[in-house]
Formats: structure tokens, sequence, C-alpha cells
């Protein structure tokens, strides 16, 4: 016989959110690079902003940071990023 | 030839034990089965709290901690309901932003919320403070670190191979508690220099890393010992050219060699001090080399003497002396100690917390 058992979940839903829809290209598009605050991340970041607008077209680099690598972006970075962003690269160097 | 019981050879379907893995609610130990009448129990250990209360949010999927929830997790842990009010406080502890728990349970750092508890509920409730005092073999020990675990599992919703990233992970994990030995210790107890009355009862969560233990048999005073202690955690602590540690760290002396500090006449806050002073490194010695590819890079170091943190060619292993926590814990038998890194501190990451245990008893 089992026993009725109290649930210990306390948030909703699974932890895992599907991926976002990829992009079918890059050409023209506006990405986000946000720099999560590691060491050399913005070197890191420089190259790969030559890079997709060199190698792949993207129109517009839009950069941003977190406040460090511990810490989530600000809600008005998350919002902007939304608002004027076809997608963000969020990275790290060492 | 013996041949196994048809009972040891089914698996009963409705086992609450077996179903509670099957959830994945565990942290891989059996756990109790939260019963309502468990429950009800254990909400009645802390009689002043309504079951609905919310005690806070927890990262990373920011559930609620009500005070229901966490008492459904505090019977799953093996708590007694007298327990309740240290679980609860340490909830509150975690649930305090200046904690970080969001980072501190998805970061690659092996993190584990560990707890310092001082005042009269060690007594009162049989929290172990002597031999073996990191140790196993204490239920309360045992079961209040291991529902902090729990209530970040199942209402943070931080799981391995999902949101938590911890590179090794670490014992720790599973239960972190430091009762203080307040009654063999030489000074007041670690609460009271956080401000509380010693006749009051506190817990304080640390954002730590796994415990170094450090051994001196033949230092005999605080000068001696103390520069002991200190060349091994200027070496053993994250790395030995992390200069400075960006984190806080405990220190918990057992009883002889707190003894032997506090007979040269020192406090605490000697020992804090002398360690801020004399663990330092030479500058030269912090760059990438024949010793190792890590260190800082001349940039780098270049940031460390604008902001003051070289002086005369030296960069010192902690922050501050404030950096320093200082426990007593352990038997009274043994020249051994412990040192425990903290993760990334302050704006960076995670400043220690502590909260008011409220018990009624």
């Amino acid at each position: 016989m089992a026993e009725e058992m109290l649930n210990p979940i306390g948030y909703g839903g699974k932890a895992e959110k599907p991926l976002a829809p990829r992009l079918s290209s890059l050409r023209g598009k506006t990405i986000a690079l946000l720099d999560i605050g590691f060491p050399n991340s913005n070197v890191f970041l420089d190259r790969i902003e030559t890079l997709l607008k060199d190698r792949y077209g993207v129109a517009t680099i839009v950069r941003h940071a977190k406040p460090s690598p511990t810490r989530m972006a600000k809600p008005e970075v998350r919002q902007d990023i939304l608002s004027r962003c076809h997608g963000v690269v969020e990275a790290v160097s060492s | 030839m013996a041949t196994a019981s048809a009972a040891t050879q089914t698996m009963p379907v409705d086992d609450p034990i077996e179903q509670l893995y099957e959830r994945g609610v565990t942290d891989g130990f059996p756990v109790v089965p939260p019963t309502r009448e468990r429950v009800e129990r254990m909400l009645a250990g802390a009689p002043d709290c309504a079951r609905d209360e919310l005690i806070g949010t927890l990262g990373p999927c920011y559930g609620e901690a009500t005070v229901e929830k966490i008492a459904i997790n505090a019977v799953m842990a093996g708590c007694k309901p007298e327990y309740f009010p240290v679980v609860l406080a340490g909830v509150e502890a975690l649930c305090d932003e200046r904690l970080c728990a969001h980072g501190l349970n998805v970061t690659l750092f092996s993190a584990a919320p560990w707890a310092i508890i001082n005042g009269p509920v060690r007594l009162q409730i049989g929290l172990n403070c002597g031999h073996n005092a990191l140790g196993h073999g204490f239920r309360a020990n045992a079961t209040i670190g291991r529902a902090l675990r729990l209530v970040v599992m199942n209402i943070g919703g931080a799981r391995p191979h999902e949101l938590t990233k911890a590179t090794m992970g670490q014992p720790g994990q599973y239960s972190a508690l430091i009762a203080e030995n307040e009654e063999d210790s030489p000074w007041e107890p670690f609460h009271v220099e956080r401000g509380f009355r010693e006749d009051e009862s506190a817990i304080t969560l640390f954002a730590g890393g796994s415990p170094q233990q450090i051994s001196d048999f033949q230092s005999r005073n605080a000068e001696q010992l103390l520069a002991s202690i200190g060349f091994t955690m200027g070496g053993g602590l994250w790395n030995y050219k992390n200069y400075p540690l960006f984190g806080d760290t405990i220190l918990v002396l057992s009883p002889e060699h707190a003894h032997t500090i506090a007979a040269s006449g020192w406090s605490q806050k000697d020992v804090r001090q002398f360690l801020y002073d004399t663990v330092k490194k030479s500058v030269d010695d912090l760059k990438p080399g024949k010793d190792g590819g890590e260190g800082f890079g001349a940039n780098i170091l270049r940031t460390f003497e604008k902001s003051g943190l070289v002086v005369d060619g030296y960069v010192r292993k902690f922050r501050s002396p404030d950096s320093l926590l200082v426990v007593v814990a352990g038997g009274t038998a043994g020249r051994f100690s412990v040192a425990i890194p903290g993760w990334v501190a302050d704006d960076l990451g995670s400043t220690p917390v502590t909260k008011r245990i409220q018990v009624s008893y």
C-alpha cells in the first residue's frame, strides 16, 4: 500500500528548457556579445566580433557585460538583447 | 546450494523510497518518505512559523522556499523536529542575496554552503562539536546540512548534470556543517564576533570548497604555529600562485592549536592579522614560469599595483584580515586544524551570511 507523500519540489516545471529556434543565416543580423567577465574575455570577444562581421556578414554587434561571472546579467541588459538582437553569444575566456 | 528467496527477487512497486529515487528528489542516498504525518511533526518544531510563510526564493530556478516545502525536505533529510528552527534559519541565509546562491549552485568551483552553528542550540539538539566534528556519526550534524542540500536541489532546482556544473564536486555537498566547540575554545564564540549575544543561537553560511587538514605537532607558541599554518594555507588554497585569493577562507582551529595560540596572549583578531601580514609572495614568483603555467601576466600584475595590492614587491595571500573566519572545533586531543577555501567573494560572488536561529524550547 503506497503512502501519501508530499511534494518536495518548490519550483515550477523542469529545469531544462528547449533551445530557441536557430537562425538560418547571420547575414544582416544584429548579434549581442555578452561578456561574462572571465579574464581575457574582451580579447576573445573582439576576435569573435571581427569574425562575425567579416566572415558571416553580421550587420551590427551589440556589446554587453555581466557584473561578474557569478552574477546574472542585469534586467535592462537582458531586455535590450531581447528587444533588438536576433541572437546572442554568451562567452567566456581565461 | 542456497538460492535467493522469492522476497528478494521482486521489487515492491509501491516502495516509497524507490519512488522518491525515481522522481529524482534525493541526493543519492535514500531519503525518509515525507508523509503528511511526518511533515506535520516537523512543522511543530517551529510552532511560531505559518506553513505558508515564504522564507525566500532560491536560485537558479527561484523556487519558493515556504516553511512547508522546507519541512518536507527536512523530513526527507532525516531531521528531528527540534532541528527545524536551525534548518529554517539556514534556508533564510541561503535565500539572502549576499550569499549569491544562484552562482554558488551552478559554478564550476565545487562549492558547498558550509554552515557554522553557534550558541545554546548546539547542545540542545545534540550537535557534535568535539572529536570528528566535521565528520560522520551524528544525526544533527549529518541531517541539517543534508536538509540544506535537498532544499538547494528541490526548491532551488540545482541538480548535477542539469544546472549544477561543478567540475569535481566534493563530499561536503552531501552535508557541510561545523558546530563550534565553544566549551573548549579559549575565545569568545564566532557568532559573538559577528554581533550576536552568547546566549543567542546563530547559523552562518559560507560558500566554501573542500576542507584541507593541516597538522603541526612541534610549534609551541602562536607565532611558530601560525607561521606553519599560514605557509601551508599559502600554498594549498586554490593554487600556490593564487595571491591574493579573491574569496574568504575559514580556518577551523582544533582546541589544542587554539590554546597554544591563546597561551601567547593572542586573540582571533591577532590570528587574522598575523596571517594577513605574513602570508605573501614576491611579484616575481607570481609570474607564470618554470614552476608552472599558472600565475599572473604583466598586465594583471600592473592592475594589482594600481589597486594597492603590491606592497614592497609582495602580494598578500588574503585580501584583508576580515577575509579570514576563525572558528574552533574538533576534539581536545590532536594538533590538526582545517582550512576551507571560499568561492569568490563580495561583488564577484558571495559574502558569508549569519542568521539568528529562533529557538522556542
